[in-house]
């Protein structure tokens, strides 16, 4: 019985040593890419994160800034055992949305095979500042109808900072629930969220009542300085 | 690794072989043959400090270490093995890659000429070697190694306090051609390092005559 123990006791050290990140002796690599981004854009204050992963490991494999052009030149240590390798820009773990307004981004997918010849380039990344967006939905105080809503946007970035809190777009619809009665008679519910300047938002909303859709309406909103937005219902 | 420790195992065996057959020798020495020895082990601390252009010296803060050697002596060279160690860590990342710390170590093998033989508490002596640099690498848990050619030239001044301790004050120049394979671009930083290191200890005066 001990024997049994102690074969499945080396079964998973070996299992869970086997699985933590290695990396190759006498051995350096460089990642190449280019940030685009509006003029005027202080890159040398955009963090960037090279990681590499697999199923039980991850580690930061370079770090580093862009230059004053949106050019980067990182030298990574080399992961023997990534299953992916992701390069991230200004990202949640190195400030994300709170370091100088601008949105996150990430190229990932640059497995073990890009670092042939020890050189890696990453397709180019574009990011934008980020500007403060709200959105209200005003409705009879009366109403007993049920609101959803979703948005979208033209250049169809995987996420948005939604009060504060990194929001992944899913294109779903969600339950606008939170109304409040206002002096007017009326209750609105508000939205604030974070969009990329120069971007255009897609609000989709639709009005269900015993559960029939009694209207629906699909509104493209350029966010061309104007960031608030009132919709009466 | 294990070259170094062989390289190791065989000066300290001949180093003690050496010590018997002295031991045996000094017994029919006049009073000042007393002073003249066969051997020394040092312990010093060194402080290096990473020059010219490469990727520690543009991408590390390295720290204080220590130097062990044992140095045969003969009446104009001397021959002797050094291990040493310290630690850097980096600075600038996008230079290093993303390392917590950097532990750098040589064995050098080397050879020392006495300038100023004739006298028996002051030694100024230039010496030159050759050996092996590891660098052990550590980030989180995990280790891994670059490794080279490592070639040393000095100068040892040591002054004698007592039959069987020396002060030492030296200098050293170390220059590590690393075996790191790299993209074509940076081949240049992760070629060579060199290293300028000070140095100051004791000497332990082995085996006399």
């Amino acid at each position: 019985m001990r024997i049994k123990y102690f074969l499945i006791w080396i079964f998973i050290t070996l299992t869970f040593f086997g699985c933590e990140l290695s990396f190759e002796d006498n051995r350096r690599a460089l990642i190449v890419g280019k940030l685009n981004a509006p003029q005027g854009t202080n890159f040398e204050l955009i963090p960037i994160q090279v990681i590499a992963s697999n199923s039980f490991d991850a580690n930061i494999i370079a770090q580093g800034f862009a230059d004053s052009s949106g050019n980067y030149n990182l030298i990574s240590v080399v992961p023997n055992n990534a299953s992916d390798v992701a390069v991230f820009v200004n990202s949640a773990t190195t400030g994300g949305f709170s370091n100088q307004g601008f949105n996150s981004a990430e190229v990932s997918g640059l497995s073990n095979i890009n670092f042939v010849d020890n050189r890696v380039s990453v397709p180019d990344i574009t990011i934008g500042p980020i500007i403060p967006f709200k959105f209200c939905i005003s409705r009879a105080a009366d109403s007993t109808s049920i609101v959803e809503a979703r948005f979208t946007f033209l250049d169809n970035p995987t996420r948005i900072n939604l009060n504060g809190t990194d929001f992944n777009i899913n294109n779903n619809f969600f339950s606008v629930v939170n109304f409040i009665a206002t002096d007017n008679g009326r209750e609105e519910a508000r939205q604030d969220f974070n969009v990329i300047a120069n971007d255009t938002i897609f609000f989709d909303y639709r009005i269900l009542e015993n559960g029939q859709i009694v209207r629906q309406e699909n509104l493209a909103i350029p966010i061309d300085g104007n960031t608030r937005f009132l919709f009466e219902l | 690794m294990s070259k170094n420790l062989f390289i190791v195992f065989l000066f300290f065996g001949h180093l003690f072989f050496g010590q018997e057959s002295a031991k045996s020798v000094a017994k029919n020495k006049t009073q000042k043959d007393r002073y003249d020895y066969r051997a020394k082990i040092y312990g010093e601390l060194i402080i290096p400090i990473a020059t010219g252009d490469n990727f520690v010296a543009n991408g590390f803060d390295v720290n204080r270490g220590f130097v062990i050697r044992a140095e045969l002596l003969q009446p104009k060279l001397s021959y002797g093995l050094q291990y040493d160690r310290f630690e850097g860590r980096p600075n600038e990342t996008a230079l290093t890659g993303f390392i917590d710390k950097t532990t750098f170590s040589h064995v050098v093998f080397y050879a020392k000429y006495h300038l100023l033989e004739q006298k028996d508490w002051f030694y100024l002596s230039p010496r030159a070697g050759i050996g092996s640099s590891t660098y052990t690498n550590s980030i989180g848990s995990t280790r891994f190694f670059d490794s080279g050619f490592t070639v040393l030239v000095g100068l040892d001044t040591s002054f004698r306090v007592s039959d069987q301790i020396s002060f030492n004050i030296g200098l050293s120049q170390i220059w590590d051609f690393l075996s790191i394979d790299t993209a074509q671009e940076i081949e240049n930083d992760f070629n060579t390092t060199q290293f300028f290191v000070p140095s100051f200890g004791i000497q332990l005066h082995l085996i006399a005559r």
